[in-house]
C-alpha cells in the first residue's frame, strides 16, 4: 500500500468575489483534511494578478472563475495554455452554468475540468482527486 | 457558511480563531512601519486600502515569543477594529467548536476561551481586548 | 412575510450589497442602450448579460432559487440578444427592463426579510411575448484569423467577428510584447485604448516565446473613425495586423474627422465644453505635480545657498522673485490637478433616488425624495465610496423614520412622507444633509436603551450628544429588529466608513417631527504639503505650514541657556531637542553623518529638533491613526511617501509641547 505523497501542493484560486474565494478555500481545506494532503493556497482577485502569480510558484492546480470583468476566466485559461511551461498545469473553470454550452466554451479555451456553482463537496472532491492525485512527485514512477 | 463560523489561523506555532463575521479580509501589506511608543506586541502601522491600521502581533500579544520579521507579512483585517492581526498562516473557515469551550488560563485576558483539539488547542481570541490588554 | 433568522444575517448583507451593485450596473447598461437599437453597443449588451449572469450565480450560492430562476430567464434572453439570435428592438429592450424590474422587486423582498421570494408568473413567459427572432444574416467576408486563435474562439467571440464582417468594420490584431514587471499596466492601457477605438472582442496570448516577457494579442473591431497608426502608438504595440479590411472609411488618414453614424450626433469624446479624461491620466498628472513640488523644494534650498552672500543685489532679488512665483504656481498645481477628479454629485444622487423608490415600495411606505444642490462637485473616488453609507442612511430614514401612511394620517401629517437631500460646499468640505419628516428620535430613549443593552455601561456618564450613541456597534432603537440593513440599524458601519474617508456624521432630531442626518466629507482627498525627515530607518512628516526652516546642524548654533539646550535663531533662543531621544529611538545606531535641524512652530511657539536628514517636501495623503492605537501622542497619522515607504505624521502642537517639556527638565540634547 503506498502512503499518500506528503509534498505540499500549490493551488491558485482566481475569482473577483471575496466570498467565492473563501468558499473555494473552504472546499480545498475540506479536501486536504480528507486526503491528508497539505495545500498551499494562493488567491488572485483578477486575471492580471493571476498572471503575475503563475511564474512565481510551480502550481499544481488552478481554479478560476470564468465570469470576471476586463480579463475573463476563459481569456486567462487561454494565456495559461499558451505558455510552454504551463502546458501540463491542470486548470478548472468555475462557472454558474450547469449546461453543456459553457462547459464546451471552457474546454475550447483549454480547461481540464469544469465546476458549476453552487457545487457539492462530493463533486468537488472527485474533481480535485482526479487532478491533484494523478500528479506524481518527481521521485515517484 | 453559517452563524458562529470561525476563521482559524496560526500564530507563534499555535492555532487561534476569530468569529468569521468580524473578518473583513486577509491582506499582505507591503511593509509594516514601527510605531514609536507602542507596546512590544504591536508591530507597528500599515496602510491597507487607504487606511492606517495598527498591527498587533498575535503571538506576542498572548505571551508567546514575538513573530520574526517577514518580507511579506500576512494580516487579518477586522470589521469595527482599528487594528489588524499579524498571523503566520490562515487555516481557513471552520465551524464553531463542537466540544466544550474551556475558560482561558488566568492572565490570558486576550482570549475568550480554549478548545481542545486532536493535536493541541484552539484559542478563541477576543479581538477587541487583544490590542488593549496584551500579555507580558 | 417571514423574518430571516439572525444566523443568515452577515451572508444576506453581503448578498444584498452585491445584488444591489449588479442591478445598478445592469440599470446603467440598459439606460445606455436606449436609442441604440439599430446597432446596440456590444460591450454594453455583454456587460448587461454578465451582470445578470453574476446575479444568477450569487443568488444560487445563497439558496435564493426564485431569484436565480428569474435571473436565468432574463440571462437567456440577453444571451440571445448578444448572440444575434433575437433582434434588439425597442420592444425587446423594454422586455429586458421588465425583467430587471422583476429582479429588483425580488431582491427588495429579500431585503425586507422574506426568505424565499418567487415570482407569481415565470419570467420567461412574460419575456417571450415581446421577442422577434432574427433572420440568419449572410456574412460579407470570411475573416482569416491565425489558426491558434481560430481554434480557441468562444461562440460569443466568433459571433462578434461575424458581426464585424457583416457591418464592414475593420478587424485588427494588436500585438503586445511587454516586460513582466509592468505587464498589467501595459495590458490594461492597451485594452482601454482598444475599447475606445472600437470593440475589444477578445484578449489572447501572444506569439512571442521569450519566457521572461508577456505577449498578448488583442482582437479589435474598429469604429470607422479609428486610426490604425494612432492606435498602435497608444497601445504601445509592436505590430498591428489587419485581419479584415473594413469599408474604405475604416482606415482613414489620422486627422480626418469621422462622418457621424447618425446625423446630428456629436463627436463622442467632446461635448458641451466637457472633456472626459480617464482617471489614470489624472493620477499621472497628480504624481507629476508631486514631483514638481519636490524639485521646487530642492531648488529653493539650492538657490538660497547659491545666493547667500552674492554681491549683485538686484540679480539676487530677481532670482528670489522668480522663485516665489514658481513656488506659488507649483503650490496651486497640486489642488488644480486634484480638482480634475471632481464630478457633480448628481451621479450619486440619482442612484440614491432609485434605491429610495425601490425601498419605499418594498416597505409599503409612501414617500417622496427630493434633492437640492446636485451640481455640487465632489471627488470622483469619494463619490464612489460614499454610495454605501448614504444608501444606508436613506434606507434608515424609510425604515425607521417615515411612518406607515395610516400612522401618518392618524398623527395629522400628510399621507406621503418626504425625505429631502441637500448638498452644498462648505469651505473645503461638502455637506450632505438628509432630512425626513418622520417620527423623529427621542434622545432620552436612546440613552435609556443604551443603558439597557449595556452599550452605555453603568459607570459611564450620559454623553453630551445622545445621538452619538446611535453610531456605537450593536445599537438599535426599533422595537422589532428588522434585518433590512443586516444588523439592526447598522449606523456603526456608516460612521466607520465615513471616518475612513476623513468625514463625519451628525444627527439632529425632534420627536414627532423628523430627523436630520448631516454628513460632512472633505471635498477632495486632502493632500498635506509636508516636510519629510529621517531618523535612523524611520521617516517622519510635518506639515510645511508648521516648518519655519531647516538648516544643517552646527555645534556653534547650539547654546546652553540656564541648563537648557537652545538653538540660536536670529536674536532669540529656541528650545532644542533630538527627535530620536524624544521618541525613544535613541537606541538606534548613531551615524556620524552631518545632521539637520528643523525649526517648527504652531502659531504660538517655536522650537527646534535634530534629525538625521531632511528628505524633501511632498504632498502627502495623510491617513489618521485611530486613538485606540497606542503610540507616542506626537504621532497623529501615517502617509505613504514617494518610494513606497510610510512616514509617520507628527502633530506639531504635541511635538512642540514635548520639546518645551523636555527642555525644561534638561533632558533633551
Amino acid at each position: 500500500m503506498t502512503t499518500p505523497v506528503r509534498t505540499r501542493r500549490h493551488v491558485l484560486v482566481v475569482d473577483d468575489s471575496g466570498p467565492a474565494r473563501l468558499l473555494i478555500r473552504q472546499a480545498l481545506d475540506g479536501w486536504a483534511r480528507r486526503t491528508g494532503q497539505k495545500l498551499e493556497i494562493v488567491e488572485a482577485e483578477n486575471g492580471f494578478e493571476a498572471l503575475r502569480e503563475l511564474p512565481r510558484t510551480s502550481f499544481d492546480l488552478v481554479l478560476t472563475d470564468v465570469n470576471m470583468p476586463t480579463l475573463s476566466g476563459l481569456e486567462l485559461i487561454r494565456m495559461i495554455r499558451a505558455r510552454p511551461e504551463q502546458r501540463g498545469l491542470p486548470v478548472v473553470a468555475i462557472s454558474t452554468e450547469r449546461d453543456a454550452e459553457d462547459a464546451v466554451r471552457a474546454r475550447t479555451a483549454g480547461a481540464d475540468g469544469y465546476l458549476g456553482k453552487p457545487f457539492d463537496t462530493e463533486t468537488f472532491d472527485r474533481l480535485v482527486d482526479q487532478l491533484l492525485l494523478q500528479v506524481r512527485a518527481p521521485e515517484e514512477a | 457558511m453559517s452563524a458562529g463560523d470561525l476563521l482559524a489561523f496560526r500564530a507563534g506555532g499555535e492555532r487561534f480563531a476569530v468569529p468569521l463575521d468580524r473578518v473583513r479580509e486577509a491582506a499582505r501589506p507591503r511593509r509594516i512601519t514601527p510605531l514609536p511608543g507602542a507596546p512590544p506586541w504591536w508591530n507597528g502601522v500599515a496602510l491597507i486600502r487607504g487606511e492606517a491600521l495598527g498591527i498587533v502581533d498575535v503571538a506576542a500579544a498572548v505571551g508567546l515569543p514575538p513573530s520574526p520579521p517577514r518580507s511579506s507579512p500576512l494580516v487579518v483585517v477586522l470589521h469595527g477594529c482599528d487594528h489588524a492581526l499579524l498571523v503566520d498562516a490562515i487555516d481557513g473557515v471552520e465551524p464553531p467548536p463542537a466540544g466544550p469551550v474551556a475558560p482561558p488560563p488566568p492572565g490570558r485576558g486576550a482570549l475568550r476561551g480554549v478548545v481542545a483539539e486532536e493535536s493541541g488547542f484552539l484559542s478563541l481570541l477576543d479581538v477587541d481586548r487583544l490590542g488593549v490588554r496584551g500579555e507580558k | 412575510m417571514s423574518r430571516r433568522p439572525a444566523s443568515g444575517a452577515s451572508f444576506s448583507k453581503e448578498f444584498l450589497a452585491e445584488a444591489e451593485m449588479l442591478l445598478e450596473e445592469a440599470g446603467t447598461c440598459i439606460d445606455g442602450l436606449d436609442g441604440e437599437s439599430d446597432d446596440p453597443n456590444p460591450a454594453k449588451v455583454n456587460a448587461l448579460f454578465r451582470a445578470v449572469h453574476s446575479l444568477k450565480g450569487v443568488s444560487g450560492m445563497v439558496g435564493l432559487a426564485g431569484i436565480a430562476e428569474a435571473a436565468h430567464d432574463l440571462e437567456t434572453l440577453l444571451d440571445d440578444v448578444r448572440m444575434g439570435r433575437v433582434v434588439p428592438t425597442p420592444a425587446a429592450l423594454a422586455a429586458v427592463r421588465e425583467g430587471l424590474t422583476a429582479l429588483s422587486t425580488l431582491v427588495a423582498r429579500v431585503a425586507a426579510g422574506e426568505e424565499a421570494p418567487v415570482l407569481a408568473e415565470r419570467l420567461r413567459t412574460r419575456l417571450e411575448a415581446a421577442l422577434v427572432t432574427a433572420p440568419v444574416a449572410p456574412v460579407a467576408a470570411v475573416p482569416v484569423l491565425p489558426a491558434d486563435l481560430e481554434a480557441s474562439l468562444s461562440d460569443y467571440e466568433r459571433h462578434r467577428v461575424g458581426e464585424a464582417a457583416r457591418r464592414w468594420k475593420g478587424l485588427v490584431l494588436i500585438d503586445l510584447d511587454l516586460d513582466f514587471d509592468a505587464f498589467d499596466t501595459g495590458l490594461r492601457t492597451a485594452m482601454a485604448e482598444a475599447s475606445a477605438a472600437g470593440e475589444l472582442i477578445g484578449t489572447f496570448p501572444g506569439t512571442a516565446t521569450d519566457p521572461s516577457r508577456m505577449a498578448f494579442r488583442l482582437l479589435v473591431a474598429l469604429s470607422p473613425e479609428a486610426s490604425v497608426p494612432e492606435l498602435q502608438e497608444k497601445c504601445g504595440a509592436c505590430r498591428v495586423s489587419v485581419v479584415l479590411a473594413g469599408a474604405p472609411a475604416a482606415l482613414p488618414s489620422p486627422r480626418a474627422p469621422a462622418p457621424p453614424e447618425t446625423p446630428g450626433e456629436a463627436v463622442p469624446q467632446v461635448a458641451r465644453g466637457v472633456v472626459r479624461v480617464p482617471l489614470e491620466k489624472v493620477a499621472a498628472l497628480v504624481d507629476l505635480a508631486g514631483d514638481l513640488a519636490l524639485t521646487r523644494g530642492a531648488l529653493g534650498r539650492a538657490l538660497r545657498r547659491a545666493l547667500a552672500g552674492a554681491p549683485d543685489r538686484s540679480a539676487r532679488y530677481e532670482a528670489q522673485r522668480a522663485f516665489s512665483q514658481l513656488d506659488r504656481l507649483v503650490s496651486a498645481l497640486g489642488p488644480t490637478a486634484l480638482s480634475l477628479r471632481l464630478v457633480p454629485v448628481e451621479t450619486l444622487t440619482s442612484r440614491l433616488g432609485r434605491a429610495f423608490a425601490r425601498t419605499a415600495a418594498a416597505l409599503g411606505k409612501e414617500a417622496d425624495f427630493d434633492v437640492h444642490g446636485v451640481e455640487t462637485e465632489i471627488d470622483k473616488v469619494l463619490a464612489d465610496e460614499l454610495a454605501d453609507p448614504l444608501l444606508h442612511i436613506v434606507r434608515n430614514a424609510l425604515d425607521h423614520g417615515i411612518e406607515s401612511p395610516d400612522s401618518r394620517v392618524a398623527a395629522g401629517k400628510p399621507r406621503r412622507g418626504r425625505v429631502s437631500m441637500m448638498v452644498a460646499p462648505r469651505g473645503r468640505e461638502v455637506v450632505l444633509t438628509f432630512s425626513d419628516d418622520g417620527r423623529g428620535i427621542d434622545g432620552a430613549s436612546i440613552v435609556r436603551r443604551a443603558r439597557e443593552t449595556g452599550i452605555l455601561s453603568a459607570g459611564e456618564p450620559d454623553p453630551r450628544d445622545a445621538f452619538s450613541l446611535l453610531f456605537r456597534p450593536g445599537f438599535s432603537t426599533a422595537e422589532t429588529v428588522t434585518e433590512f440593513s443586516g444588523r439592526g440599524v447598522g449606523l456603526d458601519v456608516v460612521g466607520e466608513n465615513l471616518a475612513r474617508l476623513g468625514g463625519r456624521v451628525r444627527v439632529r432630531s425632534t420627536p414627532g417631527k423628523g430627523t436630520t442626518f448631516e454628513v460632512l466629507v472633505p471635498m477632495t482627498l486632502v493632500l498635506l504639503e509636508s516636510l519629510v525627515v529621517r531618523v535612523g530607518d524611520l521617516r517622519f512628516a510635518l506639515p510645511v505650514e508648521n516648518v519655519l526652516r531647516t538648516l544643517p546642524s552646527r555645534p556653534e548654533d547650539a547654546l546652553l541657556v540656564d541648563g537648557t539646550f537652545c538653538l540660536r535663531e536670529g536674536d532669540r533662543a529656541l528650545p532644542l531637542a533630538r527627535l530620536d531621544v524624544l521618541l525613544g529611538l535613541a537606541g538606534q545606531a548613531r551615524r556620524a553623518l552631518p545632521e539637520s535641524v528643523v525649526v517648527a512652530e504652531d502659531g504660538e511657539r517655536a522650537a527646534a529638533f535634530v534629525v538625521d536628514s531632511v528628505e524633501g517636501v511632498w504632498d502627502l495623503l495623510v491617513k489618521p491613526l485611530a486613538d485606540s492605537v497606542p503610540r507616542h501622542r506626537e504621532i497623529s497619522g501615517a502617509a505613504e511617501v514617494p518610494g513606497g515607504e510610510v512616514a509617520l505624521v507628527l502633530d506639531s502642537g504635541a511635538l512642540l509641547s514635548r520639546i518645551y517639556a523636555s527642555a525644561a527638565s534638561g533632558r533633551a540634547a
